[in-house]
């Protein structure tokens, strides 16, 4: 966009950043772009003037292009319409509707304000109340059509962080948001689900060797991107995606009401992923027909844009199997939780040198951890172990992973 | 109805039956010319004149002594002790004369004498003044024990324990005295002696109590119910004579049960209460009986009393426990 | 004899019957609390500082001085009187009757409520009591659920000039003066200092007002107070600023400057410094309050020190403002009541009894524009506005700040006659968020100061009808 350009009413305008997401702002006007008042990458206060639109005039009838001295009268795009603006830190709300918003459990911040000019209106505290009751609560699982079953801790519709500053000892912070998804999933999952935790430790040395291999061919043939994708953590979701192929019952879901197992054709892998909001769980969709390439550049994005928040819910929904490498936190075992209605999540610990015997003699070998979790009521330690027994053998014999995916 | 604090009800109720019985009488320290040091008799001495009133020597035993004589004459004395712990001054009185009078003379001898006791922790006085001994005089065969824990009760039993022709140990809270506040008839009504009183409906477990320890009992039953768990508070208002249906009626419906009181552990009332439910309600007993009580020791300094009284934490605990609830 | 602290209950517990305190005690009492307020003046004394030796009583004597001096100065105007002469010892009479009726308002306020008022000095000494050493000489304790402290300030004491209530005075003795002095110092340019030596220069007193700082009432934006020291020293009140007071010698105070020391008239002299928090002999410590080094109780946007007490007025942050404890009572009686209540109003208005009054509601430009927001304002003269002209006092302008960006009034600052009832409906356009196009198209009575407000909304917004040639909005 350039001064002077041409813009309709809808059009897409400007990506803003938000903290929560990026936002693409339809132009509020059709007209002329009389001036932009920040570059590209500019960092803008919400509140500022974006850009001021002329209204299109037929030539010479044109108003007299208007500047940002007197935005009072000219048709000004605030800075992300989508949340209220703040005028000294403070939502714009009368101190009735304030009231109400305290009544309501409401964080007038997150409030899309209807009226002029960013100001909260009273029914926007209520729909917003409204709005924020069901998030976050899980729709029921469809087991019928698997590959559709149930949200993971999913972002909620409203987005709803209570504030950016950092919490003291002595706040009490409101559940909300992706946290109280978090806390609702996972409290089922630890009420419903009786775990069994089957831990390996794998010798992981052809993995690194294989994986140094792939990097560098990828970083031969300019694939910079995917050479930084290349991180242990799609090598071992690629061998447990193959392993999956041979034991249908951990590729799984479970109905208890309906007294089923689902066994699902596809897997759509998720990723668990550590985000500023807190545990997020983007899927790959049809994981098992990508290549060890396509999953790690997969993975690598759905993780940026985790962290980004820029997932959309249907990113973070389907998921029919879990990989969660806790490894980078200097997890060495750690306790995988299954995200119901899925049977199976599988930890990846750190890989670190250890004193292991190889053909009667200590040697130090890079080795990893591994803790899979199971759904006893569907795995028992003998299916899973099958499992895990398969993966830890892909693991160790690479190249097996690539004669089927690749 | 008026709103009344535990002193002004037994003030009122004194006064209500001094001026019905001319009979009865008021013997202690203190309590005429100064009004008694809680402020109990306040008053009364200037309306119903010395004879009736009588300020007594620093001498327990001849406060009760003197009562002895006065009721065998057939007057009916209130004798008040300024404070329980100093009652072992008494005890033989107590004990062996005003307990077993009755008994002893095979009902020719009256005793309607009602020995007035403060008692009880937790208002920084020191050891002795302290002291919850109702265990000690609930073993005096022939004596009654009554313990009120509201002001209504307060006054309704006190009626009820100057017109009865056994002899009362009538023991009030201390810490109640002001800080318990209820609604108190304006009209004339007694409360009668061995019937408890449910203060708080509750199915999970029952708490038993008496006196000032009903009120923790009641706050900590209500920090429970927000944890879920539904306690039934029962104040039992008189150890002797003691309401057997109602503990078994109480340890039955909640299947659970949790005594709570004043005095040390060690042949603490409580240790009754026990032994009752578990004979009259034993089969539906779901865990073992609890007691909350003060430790094995002589009442402590007033800096760490909140440790050593029953507090609505550590009943709390109890409760949890008896239910078998995470802590 | 050792009879223990024999608890009486309190559900909430108020300490303190001021216009924080007593406020509060109503608004729980009205939640079905039951509530026992303690203040230490007793049922006479009901309505602290502010009913009793604060905003009432001055704003009296001010009404009394303002009034003696129009009767005297409406000559022009025709009025022709003789021998006007103010009686302070009748003023005194008149005074104790007028602050004797409020607190028995604000006690008989407090027992339709069911508010059980006990006269006393109350300290904590457990996390859930109080010791109250009342009136008569006992001790009575209360144990109770929740408490409120709202026990006000005390005026600052200079350790050179310490209060004796004869010759040094804090603004509790200068208020009550039966006798106008023939020459008064004024430590301090606060707006108590200020309203008192305005008032006193206006009965006939010789007044020298000495402040350390460079200005006058630091509090408000520089350009306000203009105005008020023009007319200070119009009337020959001597301003010494950048100077400071030494010791008493004789008659005089003696007051150093850039220049050295100088000799200054002072039959009486009042140290309006500034005032202290009522923390420090409260045990608040025991009550596992904390109190910070300026005496100031930390409190939550609920008003909450601690789980069960909380603070209001002035032991805690903000103007020490009778207004703002007020609305900070409502707010911790409904908190402590388990209603959804936070204290967050976008103003706090203040009023300044000066001459002319200053009344501030919002921000100021520049305040508006280190908080980030995009500022205008226009500033309307009274010398163009008509009611002024007919109060003889043209001194004085009304500006308006507005937030540009959104739209909305931000700021009303006021000097000139009557300014003080201004601010509150400007205050009420701030919280509303209103913009300058709503106080422009609201229909503001003539002839009255409030138009003045209307007239800076329409010079902002470029077209104003009463300034001619005025500028476009700066």
């Amino acid at each position: 966009m350039a001064v002077g350009d041409r813009v309709r009413e809808h059009q897409e305008l400007v990506e803003v950043q938000t903290d929560k997401a990026v936002v693409v702002i339809p132009c509020p006007a059709a007209g002329v772009i009389a001036e932009l008042c920040a570059p590209t990458g500019h960092r803008l206060a919400v509140g500022e003037v974006l850009v001021v639109i002329e209204p299109d005039g037929d030539g010479a009838g044109a108003p007299a292009p208007a500047t940002a001295t007197e935005p009072l009268q000219s048709a000004p795009v605030p800075a992300a319409p989508v949340t209220a603006p703040r005028a000294a830190g403070r939502p714009l709300a009368a101190p009735a509707t304030r009231r109400r918003a305290r009544e309501l459990g409401v964080d007038l911040a997150i409030v899309a304000a209807s009226g002029p000019q960013g100001r909260i209106l009273r029914e926007d505290v209520e729909r917003a109340a409204a709005a924020s009751a069901p998030a976050g609560a899980a729709p029921p699982a469809d087991p019928a059509a698997p590959g559709a079953a149930v949200a993971p801790p999913s972002a909620p519709s409203v987005p709803a962080r209570p504030t950016a500053a950092p919490s003291r000892p002595g706040d009490v912070v409101r559940l909300r948001g992706v946290r109280r998804a978090i806390a609702q999933t996972l409290t089922r999952a630890w009420h419903e689900i009786p775990h069994i935790i089957d831990y390996r430790e794998v010798d992981a040395g052809r993995l690194i060797e294989a994986r140094d291999a792939l990097r560098r061919r990828a970083t031969e043939r300019g694939q910079e991107e995917l050479a930084r994708a290349l991180t242990p953590t799609p090598l071992i979701a690629a061998a447990a995606v193959r392993a999956l192929a041979d034991h249908p019952y951990v590729n799984a879901s479970i109905d208890m009401e309906r007294e089923e197992i689902a066994l699902h054709r596809q897997v759509h892998l998720g990723v668990a992923t550590a985000t500023p909001d807190g545990l997020m769980v983007p899927v790959v969709a049809d994981a098992d027909r990508r290549s060890v390439g396509e999953l790690a550049l997969e993975i690598a994005a759905l993780a940026r844009a985790a962290r980004e928040r820029r997932l959309e819910p249907g990113q973070l929904r389907g998921a029919t199997f879990t990989v969660n490498n806790f490894g980078g936190l200097g997890v060495w075992l750690g306790t995988p939780i299954i995200q119901p209605p899925q049977v199976a999540n599988l930890g990846i610990g750190a890989i670190r040198d250890r004193v292991v015997p190889v053909g009667g003699e200590p040697r130090v070998r890079p080795v990893c951890a591994l803790s899979v979790s199971g759904d006893h009521r569907v795995l028992d330690g003998d299916t899973l172990g099958a499992f895990v027994s398969r993966v830890v053998t892909l693991l160790e014999e690479p190249l097996q992973i690539f004669k089927d995916l690749s | 109805m008026a709103v009344l604090n535990m002193v002004e009800a037994i003030r009122s109720g004194l006064a209500d039956e001094m001026a019905r019985d001319e009979r009865i009488m008021l013997l202690g320290q203190d309590i005429g010319v100064n009004g008694g040091v809680f402020r109990a008799t306040d008053g009364l001495q200037e309306r119903f004149g010395e004879e009736r009133v009588v300020d007594m020597p620093l001498a327990e035993a001849v406060i009760v002594g003197s009562a002895v004589g006065m009721a065998c004459s057939g007057l009916v004395p209130i004798p008040e002790l300024q404070f329980l712990g100093f009652g072992s001054q008494a005890f033989h009185q107590i004990e062996g004369q005003v307990a077993r009078m009755r008994f002893r003379s095979q009902g020719r001898v009256p005793m309607p004498i009602v020995i007035r006791a403060p008692f009880g922790g937790n208002v920084r006085t020191p050891e002795l003044h302290s002291d919850a001994h109702e265990a000690k005089y609930a073993g005096a065969a022939g004596l009654k024990v009554v313990m009120p824990a509201t002001a209504r009760d307060a006054k309704g039993m006190l009626l009820e324990a100057i017109r009865d022709p056994d002899p009362v140990l009538f023991c009030e809270p201390l810490r109640g005295y002001r800080l318990i506040r209820d609604e108190v008839p304006e009209y004339e009504y007694t409360v009668p002696l061995g019937t408890a009183r449910t203060a708080r409906e509750g199915d999970d477990v029952v708490v038993v109590a008496w006196s000032a320890a009903v009120v923790v009992a009641e706050r900590a039953a209500a920090q429970a119910a927000e944890e879920g768990i539904s306690a039934r508070v029962l104040d039992l208002r008189s150890l002797v004579p003691l309401d057997t249906e109602a503990l078994r009626e109480a340890a039955a419906a909640c299947g659970r049960a949790l005594v709570v009181h004043e005095a040390t552990l060690t042949s603490g009332f409580g240790a009754e209460v026990v032994a009752t439910i578990q004979e009259e309600a034993f089969w539906s007993l779901e865990a073992p009986i609890g007691r909350i009580a003060a430790p094995d020791t002589p009442y402590p300094i007033a800096s760490v009393e909140g440790l050593y009284v029953p507090s609505v934490e550590r009943v709390l605990a109890g409760i949890r426990q008896v239910v078998g609830a995470a802590p | 004899m050792v009879v223990g602290e024999l608890a009486e209950s309190a559900d909430l517990l108020v300490l303190g019957g001021g216009p924080g305190g007593y406020v509060a005690a109503i608004r729980a009492a009205q939640l079905g609390r039951r509530v026992t307020l303690v203040d230490e003046a007793g049922p006479e004394g009901l309505g602290g500082v502010c009913l009793q030796v604060g905003c009432i009583p001055s704003k009296a004597l001010i009404e009394l001085a303002a009034t003696a001096e129009r009767v005297r100065g409406m000559g022009d105007m025709g009025l022709e009187v003789e021998g006007v002469r103010v009686s302070l010892e009748r003023f005194q009479a008149w005074r104790e009757r007028l602050c004797l009726g409020l607190a028995g308002s604000v006690g008989r306020l407090l027992s339709a409520g069911n508010v059980t008022v006990v006269h006393g000095r109350a300290r904590f000494n457990r996390p859930d009591r109080v010791a109250v050493r009342t009136a008569e000489g006992q001790a009575r304790f209360f144990e109770f659920e929740q408490a409120i402290v709202a026990t006000g300030s005390r005026p600052v004491e200079l350790p050179q000039l310490p209060f004796d209530g004869e010759r040094v005075l804090d603004s509790t003795g200068a208020l009550a003066l039966a006798e106008v002095p023939s020459s008064m110092a004024v430590v301090g340019a606060g707006y108590i200092g200020l309203e008192l030596g305005t008032a006193f220069a206006k009965l006939g007193t010789r007044v020298t007002v000495v402040e350390a700082l460079e200005r006058v009432l630091p509090s408000v934006d520089a350009s306000l107070t203009a105005p008020v020291v023009r007319r200070l020293r119009a009337r020959g009140v001597d301003l010494r600023l950048a100077s400071t007071a030494e010791r008493l010698e004789g008659g005089q105070l003696v007051v150093r400057d850039g220049d050295g020391e100088h000799s200054v008239a002072a039959e009486r002299v009042v140290v309006a410094v500034g005032r202290v928090p009522n923390t420090d002999d409260l045990g608040l410590d025991a009550a596992g309050v904390p109190v910070g080094p300026d005496g100031l109780v930390p409190v939550g946007d609920d008003l909450r020190a601690t789980g069960r007490v909380a603070a209001i007025g002035d032991v805690v942050a903000g103007p020490a403002l009778a207004h703002k404890a007020s609305a900070e009572g409502v707010v911790a009686a409904e908190a402590l009541s388990g209603r959804p209540a936070a204290f967050d109003p976008a103003a706090i208005p203040a009023v300044i009894f000066t001459d002319p009054e200053i009344g501030t509601a919002g921000l100021s430009e520049a305040e508006a524009r280190a908080d980030g927001i995009d500022a205008r304002s226009a500033t309307f003269p009274l010398a163009a506005s008509g009611r002024a002209a007919t109060l003889g006092a043209t001194a004085g302008f009304t500006r308006l700040v507005v937030d540009a960006a959104v739209d909305r009034v931000v700021g009303l600052h006021v000097v000139g006659p009557h300014a003080s009832e201004l601010v509150a409906g400007a205050t009420l356009a701030i919280e509303l968020m209103a913009s300058p196009e709503d106080l422009a198209a609201t229909i503001h009575p003539h002839p009255t100061m409030s138009e003045s407000v209307h007239e800076a909304a329409e010079l902002l917004l470029g077209h104003p009808i009463h300034a001619a040639g005025a500028a476009a909005p700066r």
